[in-house]
């Protein structure tokens, strides 16, 4: 195995989002294990450059026959799949699945078209001829077998979501805990896809009925081609009488984000469309209770470990808020499950373990 | 719920909190308001009841009495018989008088039970609240103190991984 080289290509590289720890997450795996890791990007963030450098075609890399190359797939790119073609070792699709463009087609008419382009790529990604294919989880799998990739060739490796964890913030956690009332934390990018409409509703009747303190805080950066997205949820906050009550963090620390899980009282994701979902496994590491709408892969990624409903009123999400916040035995049992769960699933030296067999498995085979 | 020590299954959890969501929409639905249309306070009934009680206790006195009697000749025969058939009656009326003021006291009997009960229940909500509000109190404590030893515990590692630079030049921290 040593000395083997394995190229990762992904469209863009940045820090602390899904796809670019994913692939840091790969890259120092597999260089610790022996391998020749060389990353690429089409476009990577200036704190990445240290890692990649840029996918060009002209580049020999794609000539070597003894290379493995690891193509992350998370939207349409059309200098990757010319990279495809050239590519003259193995390969292997990493799949991140792509979000359906009738979210974004309100919001974003770029964003929307690089998710339909996405989609159609998916079917020529799905047919390259000996590839294999890793999906973020078993729901992205299933998407890859109905776009023509073959059922034996399809594996779910869980993304790489680790990074060095600092102390938590403290004037996050003081400030945060300073407010009495129920800490309801949703952590994702401001997008449309994330349910932040159905939560802030679930928020409102749970202030409503049970906590009238209560509050929700939305971690996670907002994207300035989405701020009409943004500034609905506002304006829903407000028509909600939640405007002192819904907190939009904007972009954070690591060391915030830490002290966004420590302080919260339950994880409340309401995400209509995840290929996997990273927040839902921070929340389990960092021993916060999860209650969630089961679309797509969430259900998956929890498992046992948290409340998951399909298609249930919203009194059924406030209930359970209410279990997992004043029921300390029940709590207590979902924040054990969760943590056990992390443990044999998504903890970094179990993702490693299973990287490596799979880049053995994609050489061997 | 249970809370022991055995391990629940995540299935009866939601179940249960189906079932409870579905009890408190059927009981909704039978008054039609929404959570707010709690029952009255106690307190409120047992005003009622005691109002009730004393209505009856006035009504006790007046068993037997004349009725009104405007000051014409027909009235003034018509009381002459009601005051025969009165004086006829009056083994029987002093029976009923004795019924109402056994059931008058047995009213006030329940009064003042259901007056203990209520505020035994006002006790017992107090007590429940209290004990939230301090297991409440308790807990941002412990995770308070929680963040505390993670920070120290994290200066610590920092520092000992000084101190480990400092004892082997050129070792990178």
């Amino acid at each position: 195995m040593t000395g083997r080289r394995v190229l990762i290509a992904t469209p863009h590289l940045q820090p602390y989002d899904a796809i670019g720890s994913d692939v840091e997450g790969m890259a120092h795996c597999l260089e610790g294990a022996g391998y020749r890791v060389e990353v690429f990007a089409e476009g990577i963030a200036p704190a990445m450059t240290g890692l990649a450098r840029e996918a060009r075609l002209e580049d020999p890399a794609w000539d070597d026959p003894d290379a493995l190359l690891i193509y992350h797939h998370s939207m349409g790119w059309k200098r990757g799949e010319r990279l495809l073609e050239k590519m003259r070792g193995r390969i292997v699709v990493r799949y991140h699945n792509i979000t359906p463009a009738e979210y974004f087609e309100p919001y974003s008419p770029a964003y929307s078209e690089a998710c339909r382009e996405g989609a159609a790529s998916n079917a020529r990604v799905a047919a390259l001829p000996g590839a294999m294919f890793w999906g973020a989880s078993e729901f992205n799998c299933a998407g890859l077998r109905a776009q023509g990739a073959p059922a034996g060739r399809c594996r779910a490796l869980p993304p790489f979501h680790h990074r060095p964890e600092p102390a938590p913030d403290a004037a996050t956690v003081r400030r945060l805990r300073g407010r009495s009332g129920t800490r309801m934390l949703f952590v994702g990018g401001i997008k449309p896809n994330k349910g932040h409409r159905r939560l802030m509703e679930v928020a409102a009747d749970y202030q409503r009925e049970v906590d009238a303190e209560a509050h929700l805080v939305l971690a996670g950066k907002a994207d300035p081609r989405l701020a009409h997205y943004e500034g609905e949820l506002r304006d829903l906050a407000w028509s909600l009488g939640m405007q002192g009550q819904v907190h939009f963090t904007g972009p954070v620390t690591a060391a915030e984000l830490r002290a966004c899980y420590v302080a919260a009282d339950v994880f409340v994701c309401m995400s209509e469309h995840e290929g996997f979902c990273v927040p839902l496994v921070e929340a389990m590491r960092h021993r916060v209770p999860i209650v969630a709408y089961g679309s797509t892969a969430v259900a998956e990624t929890v498992g046992d470990a948290g409340l998951v409903w399909r298609n249930e009123a919203t009194a059924c999400y406030v209930e359970s808020i209410r279990t997992c916040v004043e029921e300390w035995g029940t709590r207590a049992e979902l924040v054990e499950r969760g943590a056990r769960r992390y443990r044999r699933m998504y903890d970094e030296p179990v993702l490693k373990r299973r990287l490596l067999e799979l880049v053995e498995e994609a050489w061997a085979g | 719920m249970s809370s022991g020590p055995s391990p629940m299954e995540v299935s009866a959890i939601m179940r249960e909190i189906r079932e409870r969501v579905r009890a408190r929409r059927a009981r909704n639905g039978a008054v039609g308001k929404g959570r707010e249309a709690e029952p009255a306070a106690p307190e409120m009934y047992l005003e009622r009841l005691t109002r009730a009680t004393l209505e009856l206790r006035g009504a006790i006195g007046r068993l037997g009495d004349m009725p009104a009697q405007p000051p014409t000749w027909r009235a003034r025969a018509g009381a002459v018989l009601v005051q025969v058939v009165r004086r006829c009656l009056f083994w029987h009326t002093e029976q009923v008088r004795e019924v109402q003021w056994a059931a008058v006291a047995a009213l006030e009997e329940q009064t003042r039970a259901i007056e203990s009960l209520a505020a035994a229940l006002r006790q017992l909500w107090n007590l429940d609240g209290e004990r939230a509000g301090r297991q409440a109190v308790a807990m941002d404590e412990l995770q308070a103190r929680l963040a505390e030893i993670e920070m120290a515990m994290a200066e610590l590692k920092a520092e000992g991984v000084e101190k480990a630079a400092g004892a082997y030049p050129g070792a990178r921290p």
